[in-house]
């Protein structure tokens, strides 16, 4: 049981980071990552060692959200729209401020309204998208690893992954956001 | 471009961009925005998780799962002995549905005699046992002894003679009675209740006369009664057993067997039903308000299963057969009996458990051998072949009918979606007195 606490505590940050995404709710995400390390330890004399073993983990790990989602019939859509409602921080509620587009993205950056925005459009991608996403752009895996996870081609993951960031910054864009281009 | 900006283009398609981009500043503003997009991404910091998160899979992993979780319940002496009792509750359920569905002939079992240990089955076509070595064996219905009811009607003890004359009269008799206890709306369809008040004198009737006991064709539940009864009557000895409460009082048990405890309780139920608890001098002869026989329980049946009697007990026809071998007409008829249960079988599947009984029915056929009445229900079809039958055997006449046709396709439900045409099968009972042919007389010296 001790070697198992350590793998939580080693993967407990991606693994809940994935849920997170992917479900867009903490509690959520919380019982998601349960269930994840739950299954890893029923399951762990099945892994043979034909992949890394992060890589196993986050296959279960990308099922077990997936069925999460199904489950909920969560649609990031709504959550994102959620998103712009008053919200609870440390610091206690606040509303969203309305970006300024003659601001460069320097600033925006550092007032957190490019990340904000950027949380908000990636919980509005379609799942499929938004994992490969996750995966690539917050986890940092390589295009195989996120083949092996998903289990598809290294070409499914990069149509995915460009279509995903396509729409990301087209989304930004339009919210004035992602405007460095054109200055 | 995506792949440009992970740095996982090979060096041809980089080439072939760079030189693209230089040439196209839409594409460079392109690039440029994906490029913070991205950058975007990877700044995003991790979410922390919850601090707990470790210790509530360990309590989740401790927990045991739901098909170990039940498994244990159920292993549980407590949750043993509930699941047991709501398998009994659920089989007696079952059993008492059934027992009202069957009818009152199907239910009832034979009352073990006294003396003989419940549940052991006395030997097929033997003498029934003795209460005691002054009770007289029950004699043929030639020269049965004259036994008397308390409170019987006298018409009642009258001996029914060889004479057709005699069993043509009984029926009349019979069915003024029960024209006299129906109600005025007789001419109407009955309730279902209702209708077996014309059917309920009938039991007493036969029952009290000298000789004859009656046992009806399914009649297990009715055997049941006839049996106590025969067992003061026929069996036992001619002084009157004594009612169930005295016997109560005095603790010395009852000489009618085990099923006599019960009758108290059923008679209850029964005086609780209004077409069957007859007030005083109602003219049922085994009414408790009115003179009821001593030392005579008068069970009675089920609500349920009077009801199921009063449907498929349609037409009683009585008949008398005169044969020099009487052996054979019971044979007869018993196989018929047989032939028609077997056939019941083939469309109600329930019906098979009837062959688990099938000793008690043979002491109930083996009872109305000895009495000289046999009672079998039958299809009018079958009803008529069989006394076709039987006239081969003998000299058959015929007593009063009573029509009541009624629906007893409950009874026959395969025969009632063959003949679609009528809906109905009347169910004939058929209360043949068995009698032999007495040799011609000598002509006097």
């Amino acid at each position: 049981m001790l070697a198992f606490e350590d793998i939580v505590h080693a993967f407990e940050v991606p693994v809940f980071n994935l849920a997170y995404r992917m479900v867009n709710n903490r509690d959520d995400a919380a019982d998601v990552s349960q269930e994840i390390f739950v299954k890893l330890f029923r399951a762990i004399r099945q892994f043979r060692g034909e992949s890394k073993f992060s890589t196993w983990l986050f296959s279960l790990a990308a099922n077990t959200c997936r069925s999460r989602l199904r489950r909920l019939r969560r649609i990031s859509f709504f959550e994102a729209r959620h998103i712009d409602e008053e919200r609870e921080t440390d610091s206690g509620s606040r509303t969203r401020e309305l970006p300024d587009p003659s601001d460069g993205p320097v600033r925006m950056m550092e007032r957190g309204e490019m990340r904000h925005e950027i949380e908000r459009a990636v919980a509005a991608l379609q799942p499929d998208w938004r994992m490969v996403v996750v995966l690539r752009d917050l986890q940092g895996l390589r295009y195989e690893e996120i083949a092996g996870i998903l289990n598809c081609s290294v070409g499914t993951v990069k149509s995915r992954l460009s279509r995903a960031r396509s729409k990301l910054k087209e989304r930004l864009i339009r919210k004035g956001l992602s405007c460095s281009a054109g200055k | 471009m995506s792949e440009h900006v992970d740095g996982r283009l090979d060096p041809e398609h980089e080439r072939l961009l760079s030189e693209h981009l230089a040439a196209c500043p839409d594409c460079r503003r392109e690039l440029e925005a994906l490029q913070a997009t991205v950058a975007g991404l990877r700044e995003i910091p991790p979410v922390e998780p919850p601090a707990d998160l470790a210790r509530s899979v360990r309590a989740r992993l401790e927990r045991p799962s739901l098909p170990v979780l039940a498994w244990q319940v159920l292993s549980l002496p407590q949750t043993r002995v509930a699941v047991a009792a709501g398998i009994a509750l659920v089989i007696g359920f079952l059993s008492l549905r059934e027992m009202a569905q069957r009818g009152p002939e199907d239910c009832a079992r034979p009352v073990p005699g006294p003396g003989r240990a419940p549940g052991k089955p006395a030997p097929a076509a033997l003498p029934m046992p003795h209460t005691g070595d002054e009770a007289p064996a029950p004699q043929p219905l030639e020269s049965a002894p004259e036994l008397k009811r308390v409170g019987e009607p006298a018409r009642e003890t009258a001996p029914v003679g060889g004479s057709v004359d005699a069993v043509r009269e009984a029926g009349r008799r019979r069915a003024a009675d029960a024209a006299a206890t129906r109600p005025a709306k007789a001419g109407k369809r009955l309730p279902e209740a209702d209708r077996h008040v014309g059917t309920v004198p009938q039991q007493p009737k036969t029952e009290g006369r000298p000789g004859n006991a009656v046992i009806k064709g399914r009649g297990r539940r009715s055997f049941g009664r006839g049996s106590a009864e025969a067992n003061g009557r026929v069996w036992g000895s001619k002084a009157p057993a004594p009612r169930p409460e005295e016997a109560r009082k005095s603790g010395t048990g009852l000489s009618v067997g085990p099923a006599t405890p019960v009758a108290p309780l059923r008679d209850a139920h029964a005086r609780s039903l209004t077409p069957f608890a007859a007030p005083a001098g109602a003219g049922a002869p085994d009414s408790e308000a009115g003179a009821a026989p001593q030392g005579m329980t008068t069970p009675r049946p089920f609500p349920a299963m009077r009801a199921r009697a009063g449907a498929d007990r349609a037409v009683v026809r009585e008949i008398a057969v005169v044969s020099a071998d009487p052996a054979a007409v019971r044979a007869r008829i018993l196989a018929w009996q047989r032939r028609d249960k077997t056939a019941r079988a083939a469309e109600e599947p329930k019906l098979k458990k009837e062959t688990a009984l099938g000793a008690a029915v043979t002491r109930a056929e083996t009872v109305a051998e000895r009495a000289g009445v046999v009672e079998i229900d039958l299809p009018s079809g079958d009803a008529d072949r069989l006394v076709a039958e039987l006239r081969e055997l003998g000299t058959v006449s015929f007593g009063v009918e009573e029509q009541a046709l009624r629906d007893s396709a409950a009874r026959y439900p395969a025969r009632k979606k063959q003949d679609a045409a009528a809906q109905q099968v009347r169910v004939v009972t058929l209360r043949i007195t068995i009698r032999k042919a007495r040799p011609p007389s000598r002509p006097a010296d």
